[in-house]
Parts: structure tokens; C-alpha cells; sequence
């Protein structure tokens, strides 16, 4: 599992998430995951599409770096999932208190818009 | 597929520790891969058999590595993959066990627990026995559903 970062012109984070999102690849990237969005306010957009599994052990990570970017004030947007992904993702009502957009664009457009 | 491509049952032998999960998995896929079985088919197998092993491994002691091995066996049962996983942990029937709550909102989610309830939604029959003290659960998934 590899986290890659960008800094979008926008004031926004991306976040790119690549490969399985199962127990060792959660593993992999929770410390630079939290690292990322605990410790600061920001704008940022977690890029799903290069995750090709998603486990209920990902869930967990994903919710757990949502609220702690909230609790700083800022907010993490998911985006563009692959379609089995993004089913798992609503069996866990992720959909409803994580907010998830098609793509990276849709996700910054929104996220900015809120911020404003 | 013809009948004749289907091999007899496989089965796989591992620990309680959950870096034997990438193990599960990669049998998991080869063997759908050979059984030609369609993506979505293969993806959702391989979903569920990790959850249903993580659920053993996190669950069936309260504590990693408690109780040995977990046997897993894949075949055909009248025309769907079913995927037998049996472990010598404590009496638990995942059947029995109630969803949790959807969250209203990120404050109150529940960041564990989703294990069952994607094992219910991606398979498509679900069988518990408990047998000479052993838990056996038996997935099906009908290589022929709609997505």
C-alpha cells in the first residue's frame, strides 16, 4: 500500500491512497495517514481510485482520519472509488458522514465551496 | 463454464495471526482465477473470506492468535462457489449477530464491527453449524448474479 501527496493549487490536499486496503495495507500507511491529517487543519481529498480492496479494517482508518480532521476544524472528502469500493464503503453508511464525490474535481469544487 | 474445468475442493490451512490474511488472499484469488470465475464474483470472495477470517482472528478468542489454525476449503455446491471456513475458537455464529447502527454522523460512527454486515451484503447465503467443537461457517456466491 503506498500514500502519495499532492498540493493542489486550490489550498487542497490530495491524498492518494494505492493499493489494498486490507490489514497489512492499513498497517502500511496509518502512522503517515495520521500524521497527514491529525496534526493540522486542512482541506483534504482522499483519491480512492487506485484502491482496488477496501476491508472493514480500512473503514476504520478512513473514519478515524475523517474525525480527526474535523476535530481540527477542517474537513477529508473521499473521491472517485471503484465500484466495489464504494459499495462496501455504503454498507457502512460511510457515504452518509464521510463526504464521498466521482472525482477529485467534484471533491475540491465542494470542499472549497464549504470552506467559503 | 463446463463442469468438467471445476476441481475438486481446495483447501488451506492457516494461523490465527492476521498477517496470514495476504496468505488466505492470494489463495483465495489464484483459485478463483483458475475456476475462470467473473471479476465481481472473485472480488467479493475475496472480500468475504478476509472478513470472515479477520472476524475469527480479532473475535474468536477476544484476542489475536489464541486458538490455532483455520481451515478453509473452496468448491462448487450446486452451481455456487461455497467457501467453508471452520475454527476451533469459541461457539460464534456471525448469523446471530445484529448489524450496527448507522452512523447519523461522523462523531457517532462506529469505526469497527463492519465485518459481518459486508460478509452479508456480498455473499449470497450464509450457513452456520457448530460441529464436534468447532465453528463452520459456509459462504455461497452464485457466479451468475447480478452485480
Amino acid at each position: 500500500m503506498e500514500l502519495r501527496t499532492e498540493q493542489l493549487a486550490e489550498g487542497i490536499e490530495k491524498i492518494s491512497l494505492i493499493g489494498r486496503l486490507d490489514s497489512a495495507g492499513t498497517q502500511e500507511i496509518d502512522m503517515r495517514f495520521a500524521a497527514l491529517v491529525a496534526t493540522r487543519k486542512l482541506l483534504a481529498v482522499v483519491d480512492m481510485s487506485e484502491v482496488s480492496f477496501l476491508a472493514s479494517i480500512g473503514i476504520r482508518t478512513l473514519i478515524t482520519n475523517a474525525r480527526a480532521q474535523k476535530q481540527r476544524g477542517g474537513e477529508m472528502a473521499l473521491a472517485s472509488p471503484q465500484p466495489l469500493v464504494e459499495d462496501v464503503l455504503k454498507v457502512a453508511g460511510i457515504d452518509t458522514i464521510i463526504p464521498l464525490y466521482p472525482d477529485v474535481d467534484t471533491a475540491c469544487s465542494a470542499l472549497k465551496a464549504g470552506a467559503e | 463454464m463446463p463442469s468438467s474445468d471445476r476441481e475438486p475442493q481446495a483447501s488451506l490451512i492457516v494461523g490465527s495471526e492476521l498477517r496470514e490474511l495476504s496468505r488466505v488472499s492470494a489463495w483465495v484469488q489464484d483459485w478463483a482465477q483458475r475456476q475462470r470465475l467473473p471479476a465481481r464474483v472473485a472480488q467479493q470472495l475475496d472480500l468475504c473470506s478476509t472478513e470472515a477470517v479477520t472476524n475469527i482472528m480479532t473475535h474468536g478468542t477476544g484476542e489475536e492468535a489464541a486458538h490455532g489454525s483455520i481451515l478453509l476449503r473452496l468448491g462448487w455446491q450446486d452451481g455456487d462457489v461455497a467457501l467453508e471456513v471452520e475454527d476451533g475458537g469459541c461457539p460464534f455464529d456471525p448469523l446471530q449477530t445484529p448489524d450496527p447502527v448507522p452512523a447519523s454522523s461522523l462523531d457517532q460512527a462506529h469505526v469497527g464491527g463492519w465485518g459481518i454486515p459486508i460478509v452479508r451484503r456480498f455473499s449470497d447465503g450464509m450457513h452456520y453449524r457448530r460441529e464436534d467443537g468447532r465453528n463452520c461457517l459456509t459462504l455461497l456466491f452464485r457466479p451468475t448474479a447480478p452485480p
